[in-house]
């Protein structure tokens, strides 16, 4: 350690063997070399990559609409371009993009590849922070601009070589606009120079015009673009790729809400939250090679049949498994801990059945999402993610909420339910056709599944049957209330008000007869509270939930969000908390005893002072403390 | 609980007006809370329950904003309390140092020099029940305020002072059987211990609480200062350091840095996925990054920061990697061209570089463009950051996009050892650095200044920095009469010494006499802090 403590430097190289010259292709990467034997980490490595790929495409498709918007307008004003250049005016186009940055860095480099692509082939992009004066603006912009071409040459040759009509762009963002003068430099030079101008805006339009004065802004002719705000995107992220049977892991409620909250208190990002999500899925395969078994399904048997002694074990020390055990008889129990065998074939089919417990617990939880989104008040929230989280933790069929809401799709019109219906169908048939063909089953264990209990794809395709029967029968169904009205004294009520009341009052007391539309609606709403109460049950009551599900939030909550000024206080304020020592119990945390670290005890008298810290009080107190019987209490010992 | 009846009836009379219950909703969470501890307030604010039972359709919008805007796992049960650390203090007094001494060591030391027969008349006067004290408190303050007329500033808050007492009084003058009470448990109070009824009152905020504790007017503050030790020298013992952490802490401090070891293969595998990672928590954590180097960053390239080295420079930093690492012979001068440069190579030599930075947040890391240049160079997919830091307000360094590039993994490192290689250059010549507590100090001192004094000490600095040479001899003590008699600060010479022993007291200025025998004023500070302390004050 010493090698590293220096009075004259501050910073140490330690090369470790590599060598500068020649290139150092011998073994790969060190984390390679480390973790590339594990079972687990190759797993983790093609599960994630796999999340990335969707995650590109992803993003690919919900940007592209708001990206050809933008490409076509700027094929738009080339085209223009000569009519603007006699009044000197810039064609700009300004891009709202929300408060997000990190994120931005993804939309900005995918339009530019667009842009290269279908546009023009010159594309700077110049970040705010790079470009802290105009010198640099300019140099940066041009270098990104002639370098395409590799042409080097002077600043003026250079906008001059380029004055050939191609098209330039410049996207710049970030707020701060600090090239006033660079527009009136590029207005000069509009009419030689074709020249297009993208500005990402994080707040509104108005920051631009504030930040331009008007001789520069009236040279501007500005196109205002909205990319979607950043909590749809997330939605959208969460809902196609994480919140899916597919997924090859899972969230645990509290997880999924530990994300979602950071994302909406802390930062706003969908980078952000992919990172985290990534951070999770790291932490849950780390070290722990039954998570082979994540992933596909059709991979599931033969993975099943590669595993240890030493990995089943640590299956069945599973907490989920003991529930499973003590509904089995003697044999079997016995069968499930002596034979290997026999435990593989029994989780093969258990692994299978999660499996279709989840492909119908996400459906369902679509259709739970699709049934109460447009319902009033929004008891259960409005998106996926959010029921989502209600349903991972809880047995959602039993809360307040539910029963509310399913109480207010009771009193639902029938042009609204059969336009939900017909949504919900159509979420049913997408799941259907998503579906890889079902598992190869031996046909005896088809059988078994056939029973009434039965979820996945039997119960999807059921619940459709039943959905069009529903949908037809709701259509059919007249909406008219026969009620049965004596008319009998119609001429007495004009006079008295009194009589009016009273047979107002008898009417609201008459049992109205129902409608065939009412009864089959109720009927409906009864059907649906059985499939919820059957397919939504919570992930943690499903045998061998572990394996697929991750749920130790409290490791990971630690590293995402990190509690420095916490960790401190309590260190100080409670040593024994980490030192697990036995000499420094406290009665409470604001007393002070000899034994404590001298840190901490100068922590807990430094707080006894107000704003102002007199340091002879404070050391004398932290003395006295220590040495009580010194007769010099003017005595100063150290502290740090 | 009364304070529940109170909203009550008070959201029944709001659906007659729904303008005002639309505004009272409106009002943010933290206010909520606020109300929901403050046992005072009362009257208009309505709960959330309540608004959920009103069933007026187009409110419903805002019934599930505040229904939905929490967060929900963020904040466990196992979080630190945020009362405990950022809660509202009670007034501190020069005693309550001296009550945790005593509280600590078991038994009242009768013989400290700090305890003063005045200071203890002082307790008795804090837990004041009994009536007479009261009434004699009382007289007090109403001399105060016709004593001094000319500071309203403070009147008004040591007149809330006095309904406050006099509510109390007149509570036990309503019965005198409570009174009796009163009076008996009195002294069984004062002779227990006094910190524990303190604490109590502390856990309620009041607006009073916090009055008292900035109204500045009657607090007592010790007036010991540093000379009254013996011994300044600090250096003479700093060799028995070590000897202060005991045994049993020693044993546990290995047990948990073996503890730490065995996260290392899990960091390696968190940096192998390009997240970065900070380690945090009291103690040096040089020694477990020390380990953590050895085992298992033999074989790659791999750059210590010092980040507390008191002259560091990011350029250092840059040319490590530049010039001394990948063999180039300069560092390009733009940020975004270093950053690309580095990664390009890196990338084309398929090597990984690891960079360990003690203390990220540095004196000299500190500014932004530092932090920017390490975000960059961290967010890199062939480079590792692994820093530590020990700042309080250390996150504060970053901003959301720096914390986005570096990607951080939080992790507690809590070793309790000693910060020595960190504090070794606090003393040495290199950090004779720009007298910033010089500077915080003068500060401190003049804001407790009255108007009037503040405006005599400027005259002093305006004069001294205006007259700097060689040779400054200070102001002479009637020119300084004179001047401040222009402005209206003081009326007599008398007046005016009595201005100038508050600073004489702190050292703010020095009297010296010169050889026709005047008193000449000069204040011992560099005339550069002085220039900056004003632009200070002036802005």
């Amino acid at each position: 350690m010493e090698s590293t403590t220096s009075v004259s430097k501050g910073v140490f190289l330690f090369p470790n063997g590599y060598n500068n010259g020649k290139k150092s292709k011998k073994k790969s990467s060190i984390f390679e070399s480390t973790f590339s034997n594990e079972q687990w980490y190759r797993t983790f490595k093609m599960n994630w990559d796999e999340v990335e790929d969707q995650l590109r495409i992803l993003h690919e498709m919900t940007h592209s609409v708001l990206l050809n918007d933008i490409v076509s307008y700027l094929k738009i004003s080339q085209q223009g371009c000569e009519l603007n250049s006699c009044d000197k005016i810039i064609p700009c186009i300004t891009l709202l993009t929300g408060v997000n940055q990190p994120d931005h860095v993804d939309q900005f480099k995918s339009l530019i590849g667009l842009i290269r692509e279908d546009v023009s082939p010159h594309v700077a992009m110049v970040n705010s922070q790079d470009a802290p004066t105009l010198k640099h603006l300019v140099e940066n912009t041009v270098w990104q601009l002639i370098n395409d071409d590799n042409l080097v040459g002077d600043l003026e040759d250079s906008f001059d070589e380029s004055s050939k009509p191609k098209l330039k762009k410049k996207s710049l963002y970030h707020e701060d606009f600090t090239e006033l003068d660079f527009v009136m430099i590029i207005s000069s030079y509009i009419s030689t120079l074709p020249i297009v101008l993208i500005f990402g805006v994080a707040t509104s339009v108005s920051a631009l015009h504030k930040s331009f004065p008007y001789q520069v802004s009236s040279k501007l002719l500005i196109k205002v673009f909205h990319s979607q705000p950043s909590h749809v995107y997330m939605n959208q992220v969460l809902e196609n790729i994480f919140l899916t049977h597919s997924s090859p892991f899972h969230l645990s409620g509290k997880a999924f809400e530990l994300l979602t909250d950071v994302f909406l208190f802390y930062d706003f990002s969908v980078t952000g939250i992919i990172q985290s999500i990534k951070y999770c899925m790291m932490d849950f395969f780390y070290a722990d090679n039954i998570k082979s078994l994540c992933g596909d399904r059709e991979k599931l048997n033969a993975k099943i049949s590669k595993l240890t002694s030493d990995d089943l074990e640590n299956i069945r020390r599973l907490l989920s498994f003991r529930p499973f055990l003590e509904v089995q008889d003697c044999q079997t129990k016995i069968g499930l801990f002596e034979d290997d065998n026999f435990f593989k074939e029994v989780l093969q089919e258990e692994l299978h059945k999660l499996h279709d417990y989840l492909f119908s617990f996400y459906l369902s939880l679509r259709l739970l999402a699709v049934f109460v989104k447009d319902l009033p008040k929004n008891v259960m929230g409005k998106s996926v993610r959010e029921i989502y989280a209600k349903c991972a933790t809880e047995h959602i069929v039993k809360t307040e909420a539910f029963k509310e809401s399913m109480q207010l799709i009771n009193f639902q019109s029938k042009v609204q339910l059969l336009e939900t219906i017909k949504s919900a169908i159509k979420v049913v048939n997408n799941a259907l056709q998503s579906t890889s063909p079902g598992p190869l089953r031996s046909p005896t264990k088809n059988m078994l599944n056939k029973s009434i209990n039965s979820l996945g794809e039997e119960f999807v395709k059921n619940i459709k049957i039943h959905f069009v029967i529903f949908w037809r029968q709701i259509e059919n169904a007249s909406t008219e209330v026969t009620v049965l009205e004596e008319d009998d004294d119609d001429f007495d009520l004009r006079g008295s008000r009194h009589k009016l009341k009273e047979k107002l009052l008898k009417a609201t007391r008459v049992d109205r007869i129902q409608s065939e539309f009412m009864m089959i609606r109720s009927r409906f709403v009864n059907y649906l509270e059985e499939i919820f109460e059957k397919s939504l049950l919570p992930p943690h009551t499903q045998t061998f939930h572990e394996i697929l599900f991750f749920t130790e939030v409290s490791n990971v909550k630690k590293q995402i969000v990190g509690a420095p000024r916490g960790a401190l206080h309590v260190a100080l304020s409670n040593p024994q908390c980490y030192l697990q020592c036995k000499c420094c119990t406290l009665p409470s945390l604001e007393s002070v005893s000899d034994t404590i670290p001298d840190v901490s005890l100068a922590y807990k008298l430094h707080r006894e002072c107000g704003k102002h810290i007199n340091l002879y009080d404070w050391l004398q107190a932290f003395a006295a403390i220590l040495c009580p019987d010194s007769e010099d209490p003017a005595h100063d010992p150290n502290i740090q | 609980m009364h304070l529940g009846n109170n909203y009550d009836s008070a959201s029944d009379d709001s659906p007659a007006t729904p303008r005002r219950t639309f505004r009272v909703r409106n009002k943010p969470k933290k206010y909520q809370d606020f109300f929901e501890t403050t046992p005072t307030k009362h009257g208009i604010s309505t709960r959330y329950g309540n608004i959920t039972s009103e069933d007026s359709t187009d409110d419903d919008e805002l019934n599930i904003k505040t229904l939905t805007l929490k967060p929900k796992a963020l904040f466990g049960s196992d979080d630190v309390e945020g009362q405990d650390m950022f809660k509202f203090k009670s007034r501190h007094t020069k005693l309550d140092l001296q009550n945790k001494v005593k509280e600590a060591i078991g038994s009242p030391i009768l013989n400290t020099p700090k305890t003063p027969k005045r200071n203890q008349h002082l307790v008795n006067k804090d837990e004041a029940t009994p009536k007479q004290v009261v009434n004699l408190l009382k007289k007090r303050i109403i001399k105060k305020l016709e004593s001094d007329s000319e500071e309203s500033d403070f009147s008004a808050s040591s007149s809330d002072f006095v309904p406050d007492k006099s509510e109390n009084e007149s509570s036990s003058d309503s019965s005198s059987e409570t009174e009796a009470v009163e009076k008996e448990i009195a002294p069984i109070v004062r002779n227990r211990c006094h910190k524990a009824k303190q604490k109590d009152s502390e856990y309620i905020v009041t607006p009073d609480n916090y009055f008292m504790m900035n109204s500045s007017k009657k607090i007592t503050t010790s007036d010991h200062t540093l000379a009254r030790l013996k011994n300044m020298n600090l250096n003479e013992n700093l060799k028995e350091m070590d000897a202060h952490i005991s045994k049993e802490h020693q044993n546990r401090i290995t047990d948990l840095l073996h503890g730490y070891n065995e996260l290392f293969d899990k960091w390696l595998y968190v940096l192998g996925e390009n997240f970065n990672i900070i380690l945090y928590g009291i103690g040096s954590k040089r020694e477990v990054l020390h380990r953590f180097q050895i085992e298992k960053l033999k074989n790659v390239p791999c750059i210590i920061i010092n980040g507390f080295f008191p002259s560091l420079m990011i350029k250092n930093v840059l040319e490590a990697i530049v010039v001394d690492l990948l063999g180039n012979s300069h560092v390009p001068s733009n940020l975004s061209d270093v950053v690309n440069f580095i990664d390009s190579q890196l990338k084309e030599r398929e090597t990984d570089l690891f960079l360990i930075i003690h203390n990220i947040d540095g004196t000299m890391l500190r500014n932004s463009k530092a932090q920017s240049t390490l975000a960059s160079i961290s967010e890199l997919k062939n480079v590792h950051t692994i820093a530590t830091i020990d700042h309080i307000n250390a996150p504060l360094l970053w901003d959301h996009s720096k914390l986005s590039k570096y990607k951080f993994s939080w992790w507690d490192i809590t070793t309790f050892l000693p910060y020595t290689e960190e504090t070794s250059f606090e003393n040495s010549l290199m950090t004779q650095r720009s007298g910033a507590l010089q500077l915080s100090s003068l500060k401190s001192v003049y804001q407790s200044l009255t108007t009037n004094a503040r405006g005599i000490f400027n005259i002093i600095i305006q004069y001294q920095l205006e007259n700097q040479k060689q040779n400054y001899q200070g102001l002479p003590f009637k020119d300084l009469y004179s001047k401040s008699r222009e402005q209206f600060l003081v009326s007599s010479e008398l007046a005016l010494r009595a201005q100038l022993t508050e600073f004489l007291d702190h050292k703010l200025v020095k009297f010296k006499r010169t050889l026709d025998g005047s008193e000449n004023l000069v204040i011992p500070i560099e005339s550069v802090l002085l220039q900056q302390f004003l632009e200070q004050q002036s802005t």
